[in-house]
Order: C-alpha cells, then structure tokens, then sequence
C-alpha cells in the first residue's frame, strides 16, 4: 500500500497575515484514489492545493512547519517545477490559468512540455494523447479565446495530463461552468481515473464529487474537521458543525436513517433510491395519490398585499441580436412580477407574476444574461417595447434606469475599484446624485445586510471572490432599487453565503421590492425562488411557479438542466407528489408511512 | 477579438517569406536613408518599397494607414517652411507668413525620410502575423523568456479590451455616466479602466502560478513544438538588406 | 504596505521571479488600453504611459524601465514604427516613475503631482532631441507646434523651441498619467503588492 500523497501536521502562514491559513493539518491518499476536499469558504482548501505543488511554501512564502510528501517527493525541498512533472494543478478560472502566449489548443498543450525541453517528436505524440483524453482533438486549432468555460477547463485538464502527471489536483474546476460544461469535466475526469490518475479535487457541488469521491476531507478554518470514506464523514455530524449542509438526498437519508446494503449511509441519489426502497419493499397505491395538503404558495392576505406593491416588468414582442448574429431573441413576451390586470398567459406570452423571487434559468448561450441587460436599458430592443409599471424604458439612459433596476453581474472584479470597500458600496448611491452624508449609512445597512460590516475598511481585492460578489451586491443594494437582479449570485458561496442570499431575496421580497436571479443552481431554486422563467437558445421554454415549471421534465431536459435532487429522489421512487426540497420529502414521507416498519427515527417534525 | 497589429490576411510571395527576414529588411532599408544622407537614394529605396507593397497585395491599406499623418506632414511643410534655420530664399507668402525654399526643401527630406521608414516598417507589419515574428525570433536566439513576455502582450491587449465594454455596462448600471461634458466624461476613466487594470494584476498571479506549474521556470534548453520557418530566400534576403545598408554608408563616405 | 521587518532596500533593487515576468506584459498591455479608453472617451490627451508608470510604482525602476522598452518595442514591431525611435523616451519614464517611487513620492496625492511634474520634465527632456532630428523640433501635437513657430520666429534658439513644444505637449499628459496611476496604485490589495517587497518574511521551514 503506497501512499502517493503524505501530509503530516501541515501548518502554513502566509505573509503579512495574522492567522494560519493551515493548522496541523494531516492525512494521506493512495495511489489511484479520488479524494474531496470539502469545507466553507476560507477553510484553507486552496492553500491546501498549493502545498501540495509546493507553491506553498516556495512561490507565496511565508511561515511553513509540516511535511508533504507528493509522488515521493518533498514539496518544500524539491523546486516547483520538477514537482510539475510528477504533479498537475487546475484551478478555478478556466481562462487565466493558461500560458496566455499560445494562439491555438495544441500549442497551448505543448507550452509546457517546450518549458521541460521535450524532443519535438514525443511532443507530438503527447498532445495528441491528452488531446484524445480530455475529448478535444476537435478544436486542435481553434484559439483558446474562442472556447466555452467547459472546453477550457478541459483544456486545462489536457496541458497538465501532456506532463505525464501521477496526481492531478483540481480546485474547484466546475464552479464558473454551467450544468453541462460541469458533467463534461466531471465525465473527463472518471475516464482518467479509469486509467489510474490519483485525484484530488475540491469542490462546493457536493452531489457530483460525492458520484466519484473514494475518500472525503472536511476543512474548516485551516483545520482538519473530519477525513474518511464520504458516508462515514457525511455521518459524523461535523458538516453541520461547520455551517455545511448536507446534500438534499443525503438529508433525506439521514432522516430516516436509510442505509445501503453494506450499513453505510447512502451518498449518491441511486443509493438513497435503493435504500429508500428496501426500507418500502410493496408499492403501496395510496402513495400514488397526491398527499392530502397542499404544498403550494399560499395566498393569503400577505401575498396580496406583497403582489401589488412589487413592482411589475412586462417584455412586449421584443426582438433583439447582437451585431455578430449571438444572442437572438425574436417576438419575445414575458410578464414579470407584480399582478397587473388582465394579464393572462398565452402560447405566445409567458407570464410568471407573483411576489417573486423570479429564478431566470437555462444554459449559457440561452439569453438569460441579455435579457436582463434588456431590461436595465443596456442593450436596446431592435422592435418591441419593455415596460416597467407600464411606463416604457425606451427613452431613458442605462444610467436613469439604474435608479429602478440595480444589477449586480456575475463578474464582481468587472465593477471594483476603489480602494475601501465602504467607498465601494457608496459608489452607486452617489452616481444618483445623493450626498455623501446619506449615501454613508446606506453604504454601511447594506454591508451590514451582506454580511461585510467588519470589513468595511478592507481593500475589496484582499477579500475573497465570495465576499467581492457580496460587496457587488451591497453597492447595489445601497441604491435602494425597486428590482433588482441577481446574475450567478451564488458561484463562488458557501453554505452559509447561499443561505444568507436566499434570506435577503425573502427580506427584499417582503419589502415589496422584485428580485430576479439568474442561476445554474436547482437546489437554491427550489428552496428560495417562488417562480422561474426557462430560457433556452433565445426563446421561453415555460414560465410560472417553480413547482409548475419543474414539474415539466423534458422542458428542463431540453433546456439542458437536471430537476433539484430531491424531486428527482421523488420520481425515482414513483412517488406523485413534487417535493422540491428535503423538509417537503421528509413531509410527505412521514405522511405516507402506513405502519411504523422497524427502523425509524424517534425525533419528530414537530 | 481583433487582434493586435496590421496584418492582413493574404497568399502573396511576401506573406510566404520567414518573418526575421523580412525584420533584417525593413530595418535595413529603414535605415538607408539616415545613413546615405541623400534625398535620391532616399527617392530609390521609396520606389522599392512600394512594389514590395504591391507584391505582397496590401499596398491599399498601407496607403490608407498613411492618410491619418497627412494632416501632420502638411503641417511640417508649413512649419518648416517658415522658421528652417536655413531660410535664404523666400517662395510663398501667405499674408504676413513667407515660406522659405531651404525649409521646403527640408521639409521634403523630413518627410521622405519618414515615408520610406514607415512603407519598409509596413513590408513587415502587414504581410507578418506579430505572433510569428516573436516566434521565430525566438528560434533564433531571442531568450524564451522574452519571447514568453511579448508573445503574452499580444493575447492580453485584445482579451482586455473586449473587457472594456463589459466593465462600462458594470458601471453604467451602477449610475455612472459615461456622455456628456469633458469632466463627466473624465470622471468614467478610472472607474472603467480601475476594475480592468486592478483585475487583471490580482488575475496575473494566478497566471504566475500556472506559469511555475508548468514549468517556465525549469532550467535547461527549451525546444519548440512548431518548426522553424523556412525559406529559399530567407538568407540571400538578409545578404541584400544588409548590402544595401553597407552601400548606403559607402555612398555617405565617397560624397 | 510591508508589514514585518525588512533591511533598508536600495532604490534600485528589484526582485526578478515569474511574476515579475508576468507583470510586466499587463503593464504593457495597460499601456494601451489606457490610450484606447482615452480615445473612446473622447479625452484629449495621450495616456499611453499609465502601465509603465504603475509597473514602476510596484515593482522599481528597472522593472519600469525594461516595461517602457518593450512597449515601445511592440508598438514599433506592431502597429507605429516611429513609436520605435521613442523607446528611450519609455525607458527614462519608468526608470523615473520608479525611483520617484521608491524615494516615497506616492505617499500623497500632492506628492504625487510632484512626481508627475518630474516624469513630464524628464519625458520633455529626451523626446526633444530626437523630434529635432526627426521632425525639425516638431510634435505633432497643433498647439506645441503653433507655439514652436511663434517662438521660432521670435528669434528663440531651435533648441528651446522644440523643449517648449514638447513640454506644452507632455506636461498635461505625464502628471494626469501619473496621477491616475497613483489612483489605480492605491487601490491594489496589500496582498499583491507584498509580493513585490523585497527581504519579506522568507520561509524558514522545520525539520
């Protein structure tokens, strides 16, 4: 039993910083193992990574004590690039971790094989491997620019497979990816291990890791909270301690203490199917009608005060193309948010009012991202009108239409900066024209809603990428908009930072005020928005609320999205009712439960 | 994303020469006239550098590339005209201004001189991708790390101009104006150019990460993946340029 | 900025590693776009030196100075071959943005102009000579150039002529550049800029 990896008492700090980013930290992985590391965000879990390719301690310095030992060599001895040989590193951003030097895939690939001084013909012959590997050999020429968040990441993979690594680190390859360009590299990465590679990979997309993961590392604040088979670190209690959820099916698990044949706790949706099924062994027909309550949105009084105060967006006919013929909308009509008279759907009209918040889903390249430029007057409609409280957008500057729409885009570092964060969050409420003596306090509740009060003096590049994405949000907040919309907000956040998303989409939603959110994450969907708007290639697929819509499979299936987990758990096992999230499962579940069968919790919902 | 450079995409007999030919060229015949000192030779070198433009097919657009410095070869004449040191002979007057003959006259040799640097700078620029210059510098002998330095300039200009009107809708959207007078339209510099400069340098140690994975700072020679850039007129071209050079510098001693 | 113990550093030394490598083609690169947004936001001014002036503000003069040449190097090799005879021009701007730097002139804005009056002066310095072999004394630029023939005329040496030209010219452009770069330095993360320090808390790994 060779371990390829040894880690013993890690503690690192680095430079002109007051805490270790790494504590005692310690374990090992065999050869040909998958290990995922796991943990909320600033765990130290890239730190991590870069120890492991001995850029810590030789490339950022810093305080260094422990041993790490990869492919039998020391990665604090032994210089970075003789360790590049035996080891691979991907990181987050699939489009700045290239050379940036190379115009073509192939040239890209062989960049560092040239650095190693590899004879021109082996060259060849193992680009063309990784090419075939990583399932690229069909963009051999094409420029780097021009492939999608999944091609480059893929491509990534490729360039440090060229290097004939034995362990390939990965640090959160798919969170910029979309659904697809996330299966690809996941799919790319269980054919490697088919081949032998050790991998270790962090990742937030717990379902995903937990498909392939022999072995789990729980990080948190730099130490090591729990290592084990992924059932066993899913029981320990220690997610939870850390301000981690478990994934919807593992919830739905654990509750009723369903276990596979071996006794472990299930980790994947096909276990917990089993596992869940064993424990029912006869389909009892009463399941099949749908649960006596009902689980939909209830209207009452609160609603209907909510649904006229919010504000309300209506797309009429509205046609639209970029100059190089992307991104083509034609006659598209869609009623948002606040209930206005009259409006009914049609075949050719979308409606999706209520209070919100409105989810806008659908893979990258559909129009999510153009349509809510559209409406916040960056882009003009080519024909057709957009309303917002029935008064045309059309003759007003992007600038005036910020006072009504606050956008926040995915990219936080394409909106910052200044050098405080407070000037930050000031910044947009003083581009409308408030003085400085209000703008402050609206600055500093909305850092306080955003959960960035301490760090108001704090330069925004030294926060993390989800605390810029949050500070984004605050700027935007503090300009007090009637709507505002949400792109991606969620890439880059832990647990703790998608919930408090989710809390503040419901405390704006209370505030009559319209919230939007463009996302790729079902789970956060199902949980916080009350209605979705599929878009797919430029065209409503189906629009209305969440349970509606979700309950449209090949809809979802044709726009290129999978349904939460739960409600896949729920079709899986027949059942009728359409469970959206864990605590509606569990419900329904518990609801149903004929006679009290042998194991069963003893704690109640109640 | 538009490229860096003037190249122009074309099959022509200059397209197909190696790039640090055509570089020994133009800087030799660049340099001609400097050296020779002689407005007829400068006149002759002007002559070949146009049918080399015409040869290579692109003699249209480095002739509209010229036409935005009209404007500043007039104003030399003018210029020159009136105050050339030399001043003797006067030739025009325009109102209370006399233009000189000797100023002309320099003003002629100023601007030939800059008309032939500029035509052999484009026998270059227009038929060589920048790419492939620095590529095959470095096969011959440039150091890699250099090569590495400018080769990556020539992806991050375009990459971070196409960021640019991403980052104007960011702060459009956040109220700022970007028409209007000159101080509105100056008060947008930074906050458009803040987010794509400060980005880019926190993105760029992520880049010098990536970099050390792999292996750019191995010792040791590098070898290339592509092949060198051959050519049967690679080396009688760089002979001639540099002939040319030798006899310009002959042609100044004998006069 | 550096936090921690560190020896006086020489206002010359520089720590060469791949990230200064890396700097400096964004440096180059901001070159360009800084003329580029100019351009599209209708400024009338050059600010094609933002880069090589912030490159020096982080990283010293040499690095500053090697980034001015370079540019003006692809410039030349790219798109404006005179851009390559004004190489030394980027040089002597890096090298001074560099040194300004590290004797503290971007401690304040009021500093800072300073140091931008110094870079303008030292630009204005080396360009003339050669505008007077290229271009008889001339810029380009309708203003300095109305201004070279007035004093011209006057009886005011060639010499004077052309440095006034050029001064009318760079002094505007050179303290806005430099001012803009200290804008843009002072808001970078102390994270980044603590990797250029030199003598910084060095690891001193155990057993």
């Amino acid at each position: 039993m060779s371990h390829v990896i040894e880690v013993q008492g890690l503690t690192y700090r680095y430079p002109a910083s007051q805490a270790n980013a790494l504590e005692d930290v310690s374990f090992t992985v065999e050869a040909g193992q998958f290990l995922g590391i796991v943990g909320p965000n600033l765990a130290g879990k890239s730190t991590l990574c870069y120890a492991l390719l001995g850029l810590v301690p030789q490339f950022f310095r810093g305080r260094y004590e422990g041993r790490v030992v990869v492919a039998g060599m020391e990665a604090s001895r032994v210089p970075v690039h003789e360790l590049a040989r035996r080891v691979g590193l991907v990181l987050q951003n699939p489009f700045t971790q290239l050379s940036g030097a190379r115009f073509t895939v192939e040239e890209e690939i062989a960049f560092g094989l040239e650095n190693f001084g590899i004879p021109r013909e082996e060259m060849r012959q193992r680009v063309e491997w990784a090419m075939e590997q990583v399932g690229i050999a069909h963009l051999r020429e094409k420029s780097p620019f021009f492939l999608s968040g999944g091609q480059l990441q893929r491509l990534a993979i490729a360039c440090m497979l060229a290097q004939r690594p034995k362990v390939l680190v990965l640090d959160e390859p798919t969170s910029q990816l979309d659904p697809r360009g996330t299966i690809e590299v996941f799919e790319c990465i269980a054919r490697l291990r088919a081949g032998g590679l050790t991998v270790v990979m962090v990742e937030h997309k717990l379902e995903r890791l937990l498909e392939h993961a022999d072995q789990l590392l729980l990080l948190a604040a730099g130490r090591v909270r729990a290592f084990g088979a992924p059932d066993e670190v899913l029981a320990s209690g220690q997610f939870e301690a850390c301000g981690l959820a478990l994934p919807a099916h593992v919830q739905i698990a654990a509750r009723f203490q369903a276990r596979t044949l071996s006794g472990a706790l299930p980790v994947t949706v096909e276990q917990v199917t089993s596992a869940l099924c064993r424990m029912r062994p006869s389909v009892n027909s009463s399941w099949l009608r749908p649960p006596a309550r009902e689980l939909t949105v209830r209207r009452d009084g609160e609603e209907s005060r909510l649904l006229a105060a919010t504000p309300a967006i209506s797309v009429q006919d509205v046609e639209f193309a970029y100059p190089d013929g992307t991104g083509v909308f034609q006659g598209l009509s869609l009623a948002l948010g606040g209930a206005e008279t009259g409006v009914r759907a049609t075949h050719t009209r979308f409606v999706a009012t209520g209070s919100g918040p409105i989810a806008l889903i659908g893979e990258n390249g559909a129009g999510k991202t153009t349509l809510v430029k559209l409406i916040a007057g960056l882009l003009r409609p080519a024909a057709g009108e957009i309303l917002i409280d029935g008064q045309a957008i059309r003759q007003r500057t992007a600038a005036q239409i910020a006072r009504t729409v606050g956008l926040v885009f995915q990219n936080p570092d394409d909106q910052l900066f200044k050098s405080r964060a407070l000037d930050e969050a000031m910044f947009g409420a003083l581009n409308l024209g408030l003085p400085s003596g209000e703008a402050e306090p609206r600055a500093r509740e909305a850092l306080a809603r955003a959960g960035l009060a301490a760090l108001a003096e704090e330069n925004p590049y030294d926060l993390s990428l989800g605390q810029r994405k949050m500070l984004a949000l605050a700027s935007i907040l503090a300009m007090h908009t009637p709507i505002l919309i949400l792109d991606e907000p969620t890439i880059a956040q832990d647990h703790p930072g998608v919930e408090r998303i989710g809390r503040l989409n419901r405390e704006l939603r209370g505030e009559g005020r319209l919230v939007i959110v463009i996302t790729h994450d079902m789970e956060f969907v199902a949980a916080h928005c009350s209605q979705v708007v599929i878009l797919a290639r430029g065209r409503v697929l189906a629009a209305g609320s969440t349970r509606s819509v979700f309950a449209q499979g090949e809809l979802l299936h044709d726009a290129g999205l999978e349904p939460p987990a739960t409600l896949r758990l729920a079709r899986a096992l027949g059942l009728a009712a359409q469970p959206l999230v864990p605590a509606e499962f569990i419900e329904i579940w518990q609801h149903e439960r004929p006679n009290n069968l042998g194991a069963q919790s003893s704690a109640d919902e109640h | 994303m538009r490229p860096v450079g003037l190249y122009v995409e074309r099959r022509s007999p200059l397209h197909a020469l190696d790039p640090v030919s055509k570089l020994v060229y133009a800087t030799c015949f660049a340099l001609v006239p400097f050296v020779a000192g002689d407005l007829r030779v400068t006149a002759i070198v002007l002559c070949v550098n146009l049918s080399l433009l015409v040869l290579g097919r692109v003699l249209r657009q480095g002739l509209l590339a010229l036409a935005g410095v009209g404007f500043f070869l007039g104003t030399l004449f003018l210029v020159q005209g009136m105050v050339y040191p030399g001043n003797a002979t006067p030739v025009v007057r325009v109102g209370p201004l006399v233009l000189y003959q000797e100023g002309l006259a320099y003003a002629l040799w100023l601007t030939a001189r800059f008309l032939n640097l500029t035509l052999a700078a484009f026998v270059l620029l227009f038929t060589t991708r920048p790419a492939d210059l620095v590529e095959e510098l470095v096969h011959a002998g440039l150091p890699p790390r250099t090569g590495y330095v400018l080769l990556s300039v020539l992806q991050i200009i375009p990459s971070m101009a196409a960021r640019i009107s991403v980052i104007q809708d960011a702060q459009r959207s956040r109220g700022m104006e970007t028409e209007g007078s000159l101080w509105v339209r100056l008060r947008a510099f930074l906050p458009v150019l803040g987010p794509l400069v400060i980005s880019s340098l926190v993105a760029m140690q992520e880049r010098a990460l990536a970099l050390e994975v792999r292996g750019f700072g191995a010792p040791g020679p590098r070898t290339s993946y592509r092949l060198p850039w051959r050519h049967r007129f690679a080396w009688p071209v760089r002979l001639l340029a540099v002939t040319a050079l030798i006899g310009a510098l002959a042609w100044r001693i004998m006069r | 900025m550096a936090t921690g113990t560190h020896s006086q550093v020489s206002i010359w030394a520089t720590r060469w590693t791949t990230l200064t490598l890396v700097l400096i083609p964004v440096g180059i690169a901001v070159n360009f776009v800084g003329k580029y947004v100019a351009q599209a936001l209708r400024l009338p001014l050059w600010l094609d030196s933002i880069g090589t002036v912030l490159t020096a503000f982080i990283a010293g003069p040499w690095v500053g100075a090697l980034t001015g040449a370079l540019n003006n190097i692809i410039y030349g090799l790219t798109v404006d071959p005179v851009s390559f005879w004004y190489f030394i021009t980027s040089v002597g701007i890096g090298l001074v943005a560099g040194v300004m730097a590290r004797l503290g002139f971007i401690r304040s804005t009021a500093r800072a102009v300073v140091a931008g009056l110094v870079v303008a002066l030292v630009a204005t310095v080396v360009s003339f000579p050669i505008n007077i072999y290229l271009w008889g004394g001339q810029t380009g630029n309708v203003w300095g150039d109305a201004l070279f023939a007035a004093l011209t005329l006057r009886g005011v040496p060639l010499w004077l002529a052309s440095f006034l030209d050029e001064l009318v010219v760079d002094l505007p452009d050179k303290v806005l550049t430099v001012l803009l770069a200290f804008g843009l330095f002072r808001a970078l993360p102390r994270r980044l800029l603590s990797q250029f320090q030199l003598g910084e808390g060095d690891a001193q790994p155990t057993a």
